[in-house]
């Protein structure tokens, strides 16, 4: 498994390398299999316009079959987009980073997801249970068991 | 695996990027993957990872052969280029190409000794240098290891030696019978084995030592004396062997011996005291003593007889167990006979039953010590058996003749009683007519008040006097 991860992530970095990343979306660093950095911006009309964000990629040895850890990074130097879906700790509440992931899905895949979830963002506001569960979440996100109840972002 | 030509991107497995390995389609989507990919996603997950629909292991089939065939004729550079292979080719001869014919590829050395692994370009190389290679021996033609050359070198029998004491050379095969003849070859006497110490070249043996050499003088002896004692070696070796057998047929004996003493126990005797014993057997069954002192005996006897038995004198022994069994009967015999005796004298009324009744009398024989310990124990073990029965019947005889005893006695007893009364009612009417002469007032009491409470009471009249202002009624 470990061997199908790593294969599989190098080629996903040689593309990402040589094609270069979809707009908006920086490679800041990926020293090794297990943990990746991009930023990631919102280009065009949106609420988030001019504001970057850090977003951290953490891949286990069962990548691709099963999906990365995904988060935005919250430290003193970028915070959490303010949006329905994002976790004032950073976790996102998205399908695709849960049961709906797909093999078939890639880290840039991820990435452009994210980016329109920001960009069709209409009122920029916290989960309703922020408060409550950035108490006691855990610190892999891919530990909570989200409940999607929101399709039109 | 790298390819030559960046692949079509058609032939590509969307789970690990790269051309499919044993391609496998849904059947039910028709999407096509890696067997390895989509056996381990649906596994995870069961849908299929493109279009989400569900799929299950049993949907999955082999790829269409085209597919095969087209990743399977993809050309790859070989896995070894970075050691230098450059070669490129189809990926199935992949498999071919690293086990046959790739030069950057790790073997073993083809002799067995050595554990050596050489790049397959090398082994031409490696196998001039092996030291395990086999080669040939310039002077014999023997073929043999490289690395064994050197000590071949200093055997070989083609190769030329010297002679250490005349320098003379000749081909090492015929070195023995140089040996036999150089005349210089250091020779030891012909007598060393008789104690000579002379050795010296073969030249002055005979020149010189066998002149001066006393042993040599002697020689006719030491050929009769070594005769005579190889003899008497054989004769010594002969007896030594007679001796073991004895000594092994000894222990034997001895072993089996202590094997007997200790089943035998304390019947055990050795051959001094046996005369004895009879003479003790004898006396002890021809003239009966009596039953208190035998008992005694038996009762210091026994003890010390059972504890240590092997060192115990057989005579007290046998006092010991004897008496138990012709003794107990005589006098079982005795008391059965002083019993009826007794009563008669007693009672003075004789039961017929039983002064007729004959007592059984099983006669038991006297312990034979000459049999075998079984034989013995098995006299006792009968011995034991009539005791018991003897006791046995005794003891039912007594209790009937206890019962029947008691039951004449309870009759006799109501007899008397009544006897008793009668000569008390006549001595009661024999005093009030007394009484009655004497006071001279026998019409005024009547006879009836206290003549009838005499009669209902008679107990009361006998033990305390019914008429106390009346002294002649004392009896």
């Amino acid at each position: 498994m470990t061997s199908i991860s790593s294969r599989r992530l190098r080629k996903e970095l040689s593309e990402i390398q040589t094609e270069g990343c979809p707009t908006g979306i920086t490679l800041l660093s990926a020293d090794n299999f297990e943990t990746w950095y991009f930023s990631i911006e919102i280009l065009g009309e949106s609420l988030y316009q001019g504001e970057v964000f850090k977003l951290m990629f953490r891949f286990d040895p069962s990548y691709p079959i099963s999906a990365p850890a995904v988060q935005f990074v919250v430290n003193q130097e970028s915070t959490a987009p303010v949006h329905p879906h994002v976790y004032s700790n950073g976790h996102i509440c998205a399908s695709i980073l849960g049961t709906e992931w797909s093999p078939v899905l890639s880290v840039s895949a991820v990435c452009v997801t994210l980016q329109s979830m920001l960009a069709s963002c209409k009122s920029k506001e916290r989960p309703v249970d922020n408060d409550r569960y950035v108490r006691y979440a855990p610190d892999n996100p891919k530990k909570t068991r989200f409940h999607y109840d929101d399709d039109t972002v | 695996m790298d390819y030559v030509e960046q692949p079509n991107s058609n032939l590509i497995c969307c789970i690990c990027h790269a051309p499919f390995t044993n391609p496998t389609t849904a059947r039910t989507c028709l999407h096509t993957f890696c067997r390895d990919c989509i056996t381990t996603a649906v596994q995870h997950s069961p849908q299929c990872p493109i279009d989400r629909s569900s799929l299950s292991l049993d949907d999955l089939s082999p790829a269409n052969p085209i597919v095969k065939h087209l990743v399977d004729e993809l050309i790859i550079e070989c896995p070894n280029r970075a050691s230098g292979c450059t070669q490129t080719f189809q990926r199935q001869l992949l498999s071919t190409h690293v086990k046959d014919t790739c030069p950057y590829v790790e073997i073993p050395c083809s002799e067995e000794q050595c554990d050596k692994l050489i790049l397959r370009k090398d082994v031409g190389k490696h196998q001039d240098a092996c030291v395990y290679r086999s080669t040939q021996c310039d002077g014999c033609g023997a073929i043999i290891k490289y690395s064994d050359l050197s000590t071949h070198n200093s055997d070989c029998p083609s190769k030329s030696a010297t002679c250490s004491f005349c320098f003379e050379e000749f081909p090492r095969s015929q070195s023995h019978e140089h040996a036999a003849t150089c005349l210089d070859y250091e020779i030891p006497c012909t007598q060393a084995n008789n104690g000579c110490s002379w050795a010296g070249p073969r030249r002055q043996f005979s020149d010189e030592h066998v002149l001066s050499c006393p042993y040599e003088a002697i020689k006719g002896f030491f050929s009769i004396n070594n005769s005579q004692l190889s003899l008497l070696n054989t004769e010594n070796a002969t007896l030594r062997q007679q001796v073991y057998t004895l000594e092994s047929a000894i222990q034997t004996m001895r072993r089996d011996i202590q094997t007997f003493r200790n089943i035998l126990g304390p019947w055990y005797r050795s051959h001094s005291q046996t005369p004895i014993d009879h003479l003790s057997i004898d006396h002890l069954f021809s003239a009966p003593p009596g039953p208190s002192p035998s008992s005694s005996r038996t009762n210091q006897a026994q003890p010390s007889s059972f504890a240590d038995y092997g060192e115990v004198t057989v005579h007290n022994e046998i006092d010991a167990l004897a008496p138990y069994f012709p003794l107990t009967h005589e006098h079982a015999f005795q008391e059965s006979h002083n019993y009826p005796r007794s009563r008669r004298s007693l009672s003075g009324i004789v039961d017929p039953h039983l002064s007729q009744r004959t007592l059984p009398l099983t006669p038991v024989a006297p312990l034979n010590l000459s049999t075998s310990l079984e034989g013995s124990l098995g006299g006792l073990r009968d011995s034991i058996v009539t005791v018991s029965t003897s006791v046995d019947s005794l003891a039912r005889r007594n209790d009937i003749a206890l019962t029947n005893e008691s039951i004449r006695l309870n009759e006799e007893l109501g007899s008397l009683k009544y006897a008793i009364h009668g000569i008390r009612l006549q001595l009661h009417r024999l005093m009030m007519d007394r009484n009655a002469q004497v006071t001279g007032r026998g019409g005024e009491l009547p006879l009836g008040l206290p003549g009838n409470q005499t009669i209902f009471h008679p107990p009361i009249s006998m033990m305390a006097p019914p008429f106390p202002g009346t002294p002649g009624t004392k009896l």
